[in-house]
């Protein structure tokens, strides 16, 4: 029976927990506390409490909603995408990208519950949904993608969540617990590998068209509308470029974190980071397209409506956002992207953050000045998010990390079974406690791998 | 990893980015606010201006003040002469259910006679798409109770707090009187209108002075109008009074703001204010017989139906598994030593949860079909024609409907099919009551809507297309639907 081989410093998170962990959990509750306030106050005095009103509708709660949405595309397409082009580097990868699309439809998914006000009129859409509706289309596409990301994370974690059920000591029952359910009898038998397999390979076709079904039709909650400003046939694959772009920097922003607070240098190296950048810098380039065509031609036309609309992105109040969102949220990481001198760890970190704040003031720019431009006079409304809204906001990001930092000390945030022996250089780590022995897995840390010059990774089966 | 001054450089750009996004809109000149108008010529008789800016001309609300008993009196007059169409208008009172008859270049007045019967505020507005119509929705029969019961006649007096702003509670006094003398332990009621209808903002009760006190702060500046009401009780007869709170813009203010000031909001506020014409009728209805069929819907949920078919292949998949281990893990209680106990593998997963899976997904899809057909299914299905026609009369263009006068059943499902065989002039047919709208149609273009036939009555089939035509007012016709 083949044995995995497991290194300590995959499993030293899932047992040493730092001070500092539980200071950063303690500050990330204390956030999600102060939105859950925020939250039984908008529940007790209505949707007045924030700054929607008839005009400006919609907020900061669905430009979080599109946001999450957008940022949980990763884990699925990235994933997914490079499983079929059998990419073997991406291994190490693909839990915190799966993770993350997890985490992030998870909070992203309530937020049109927050944004409703009464939250038990989300059943309405299931009494009284109209199939013609682009809101229904969401809900069926949202709850769909929301299982299959989910089934789509947990497959490939059989086997490790075997291998913790079998030989991870000294952990609570409720976890022990976790993994007999999640491990579903793994004892790592021929059979059960070419189902797991078969599952994997169909998980892995289906989730690229429903990733970006998912997106295409959160899209089309704005571009069936008929307001000036979404009036646009190319919102399907401009929302899924964003998507892309936006979730590949919060990946390459996860790999960093545990990079150097999980001391994972042996899984996650340059060739990682390096190749993720890559694919963003040509998701940025494919973005600019996309935006380009977005506004140079309704710019090029300026009927009346549309080019008071851009006048107000390109030139008047919403100009600086426009202007940040253009030039420090695509220009400028494409730089640090392209230069030699700063392609390095620090600097792709910096460009994705750059991006991720970017991508989530494109969202807020897509929604508010639209809306703000009233359909009857040619007014414009006011909006400014009260402190429930920003207290809300501030819960979900944190929400969303607490969510994430959890899940990496519950599971593995890389793949154990699909990375045994892959490591670029010897680890100085001294690991937690693990039994040896048993069940087909082994303790030991091969010796038998070596990393290739070039930065690729040599992969030598037992 | 970070150093010092590169992470002042990350820091640094991120710090930007998030001032720009606290930055967020900065806006701008707010809606003319609303102001109330009497249009009184006589204490029981009114004229208003109906014209696509509006009643009288303007879309704030517009009061019409009436004590209960009186015999009321209103004329509207056409005011959109100097357009060069026809801008045809009905004006609706709700409550009292009446309507005018048309209003328009060709029938310049029409009248509304009635009493009011009735105490509190009634709507009245245009119901037939025309220019403008979003403007004509802000008409209000105001109608204070007259006590005839015998009780006491009350007064109501409201004083605010005129330094009112945004975020900060503002404080109302009410003083109940009778005869000049206060009422006592009366429960007064504060109501805010809004887009919504009336909002309570608070009760109090009066004190030996006869005043009753309430605070509430208002969330959004500008305009509020306010209704103080005393319902009324054995001994005292009701009263209300209307007013408006000037509400003044509040402390809050993006922090760029006051940093740059290009942001503060006065470039768009120089914008010109144009009311608004709200010329065409909503496109996507045009549509709606395509997004309806049963071939869209269909084709929804066979998609989704797969999907979920696939998933249920996984779960049969992860089934396997799980009864595919040659072992299985025992533990002795109390975290003993741990044993394998070998069970047979399973060969091929459990296809029953496939089947199970599919089953679920086709009788969800069937439930749901039922709820968006079941209903149409059960009815029996008529199917009505309506030719718009051009026909010459004396030397003249005249438009109709034909048939004019459409009967059909009710409980039917009903299939209206509409062609407009004039080549010239776009038409379309619109039914304001029941909500139904071809949409405009271009020369020998045809709509199919359908509806349910729920009600006995006759209902005024029109065209939707202001200006279509010199006689667009007179293109009228009826559907009937009898028992």
């Amino acid at each position: 029976m083949k044995e995995i081989q497991t290194s300590p410093v995959l499993l030293k998170p899932l047992t040493n927990y730092s001070k500092a962990y539980y200071a950063f959990v303690g500050i990330l509750f204390g956030i999600v506390g102060l939105g859950a306030y925020a939250y039984s106050v908008q529940l007790q005095d209505g949707l007045a409490v924030t700054a929607m009103r008839n005009n400006v509708l919609w907020g900061l709660y669905i430009t979080n909603f599109v946001f999450f949405i957008g940022i949980s595309h990763v884990g699925a397409l990235m994933s997914a995408i490079l499983r079929l082009s059998g990419a073997e580097w991406r291994k190490p990868i693909t839990r915190m990208a799966e993770a993350i699309t997890a985490c992030s439809l998870a909070v992203g998914a309530t937020m049109p519950i927050v944004d409703l006000g009464r939250p038990d009129r989300i059943l309405n859409i299931l009494f009284y949904g109209r199939i013609q509706s682009p809101i229904l289309w969401d809900f069926i596409s949202i709850g769909t993608y929301l299982t299959g990301s989910l089934v789509f994370l947990l497959l490939p974690m059989v086997p490790d969540t075997a291998l913790l059920r079998d030989r991870l000591g000294g952990v609570s029952a409720i976890r022990r617990r976790l993994y007999k359910v999640f491990s579903f009898g793994w004892t790592g038998t021929a059979y059960q590998h070419e189902k797991l397999e078969k599952a994997i390979g169909v998980m892995t076709v289906l989730i690229i068209p429903i990733a970006i079904s998912v997106h295409t039709v959160v899209s089309w909650i704005f571009a069936m509308t008929l307001r000036v400003g979404w009036n646009s046939s190319v919102f399907g694959p401009y929302f899924v470029a964003g998507a892309l772009l936006s979730g590949v920097a919060s990946v390459i922003l996860a790999m960093a974190f545990f990079r150097h607070f999980y001391r994972l240098d042996s899984y996650i190296t340059t060739k990682h980071f390096s190749n993720l950048a890559n694919l963003m810098l040509a998701m940025i380039v494919v973005y600019v397209y996309f935006t380009l065509n977005e506004y140079l031609t309704p710019a090029y036309k300026w009927e009346t409506s549309e080019g008071q609309l851009l006048s107000v992105l390109f030139t008047g109040d919403f100009s600086i956002l426009f202007l940040s969102v253009q030039i420090l949220g695509l220009i400028v990481p494409a730089i640090l992207l392209s230069l030699p001198r700063t392609r390095n760890i620090l600097g792709y970190s910096v460009a994705s953050a750059l991006v991720v704040v970017g991508m989530w003031i494109k969202r807020f720019l897509v929604i508010i000045p639209t809306l703000a431009r009233a359909q009857v006079g040619e007014f414009w409304a006011t909006y400014h998010p009260t402190w429930v809204e920003w207290s809300i906001t501030a819960a979900s990001i944190a929400g969303f990390i607490l969510l994430y930092a959890v899940f990496s000390r519950v599971f593995p945030i890389v793949s154990i079974w699909e990375t045994e022996g892959i490591t670029e250089e010897p680890s100085d780590f001294t690991g937690p406690s693990v039994t040896s022995g048993g069940f087909g897995f082994s303790a030991e840390r091969s010796d038998a791998l070596t990393r290739q010059d070039d930065g690729g990774v040599d992969y030598v089966g037992q | 990893m970070l150093g010092n001054r590169k992470s002042a450089v990350l820091l640094s750009a991120i710090a930007l980015l998030v001032i720009a996004a606290l930055a967020l809109p900065v806006t701008v000149s707010s809606q003319s606010a609303a102001k109330s108008v009497s249009a009184a010529v006589d204490p029981k008789s009114f004229t208003v201006t109906v014209s696509r800016y509006g009643f009288n001309g303007t879309n704030a609300p517009l009061l019409l003040e009436l004590r209960r008993g009186d015999v009321v009196h209103i004329t509207f007059v056409y005011g959109d002469s100097d357009l060069p169409y026809d801008n045809p208008h009905v004006i609706f009172l709700e409550g009292y259910d009446l309507r005018t008859s048309i209003v328009s270049k060709t029938n310049p007045t029409a009248t509304l006679d009635f009493i009011a019967t009735q105490t509190g505020t009634f709507a009245f507005y245009c119901v037939i798409p025309c220019d403008g119509m979003l403007n004509l929705s802000s008409g209000r029969v105001v109608v204070a109770g007259q006590d005839d019961t015998g009780r006491l006649p009350t007064e109501i007096d409201v004083m605010v707090d005129e330094a009112s702003s945004e975020g900060q509670a503002t404080s109302f006094m009410a003083t109940l009187t009778q005869g000049g003398q206060p009422v006592a332990g009366a429960q007064v009621d504060f109501y805010a209108n809004t887009t919504l209808g009336p909002m309570k903002i608070g009760t109090g009760l009066t004190d030996q002075n006869g005043v009753a006190r309430v605070g509430y702060t208002f969330l959004r500046s500008g305009e509020w109008d306010i209704v103080v009401e005393f319902v009324g009780s054995e001994k005292f007869g009701p009263s209300a009074k209307r007013l408006t709170v000037n509400v003044g813009p509040g402390a809050r203010e993006p922090i760029l703001v006051s940093i740059i000031p290009s942001l503060s909001g006065e470039s768009i506020s120089t914008l010109p204010y144009v009311r608004g014409q709200n010329r065409m009728p909503d496109l996507r209805l045009v549509g709606v017989p395509l997004a309806q069929g049963v071939p869209f819907i269909t084709m929804i949920l066979l998609i989704v139906g797969s999907v979920w078919a696939a998933y249920g292949y996984v779960f049969a998949q992860i089934r396997a598994i799980k009864q595919g281990s040659t072992t299985e893990i025992t533990e002795e209680k109390g975290g003993g030593e741990r044993k394998m106990q070998s069970t047979p593998a399973k060969k091929g997963f459990d296809k029953r949860i496939l089947f199970g899976v599919i089953l679920l997904v086709v009788v969800l899809a069937g439930v749901f079909a039922f709820y968006q057909f079941g209903t149409t299914a059960q009815r029996k299905t008529e199917t009505v024609k309506i030719d718009i026609k051009m026909l010459m009369q004396n030397g003249g263009e005249r438009h109709v409907f034909d048939p004019a006068t459409i009967t059909v059943h009710k409980g039917d499902h009903i299939v209206l099919i509409v062609t407009n065989t004039d080549d010239d002039s776009i038409h379309g047919v619109i039914i304001p009551e029941l909500n139904l709208n071809t949409g405009p149609l271009t020369g020998d273009q045809s709509a199919r809507i359908e509806f349910d036939a729920n009600a006995t009555g006759t209902y005024t089939i029109l065209c939707p297309v202001p200006g279509c035509a010199p006689d667009h007012a007179q293109m009228i016709g009826q559907l009937v639907v009898v028992a």
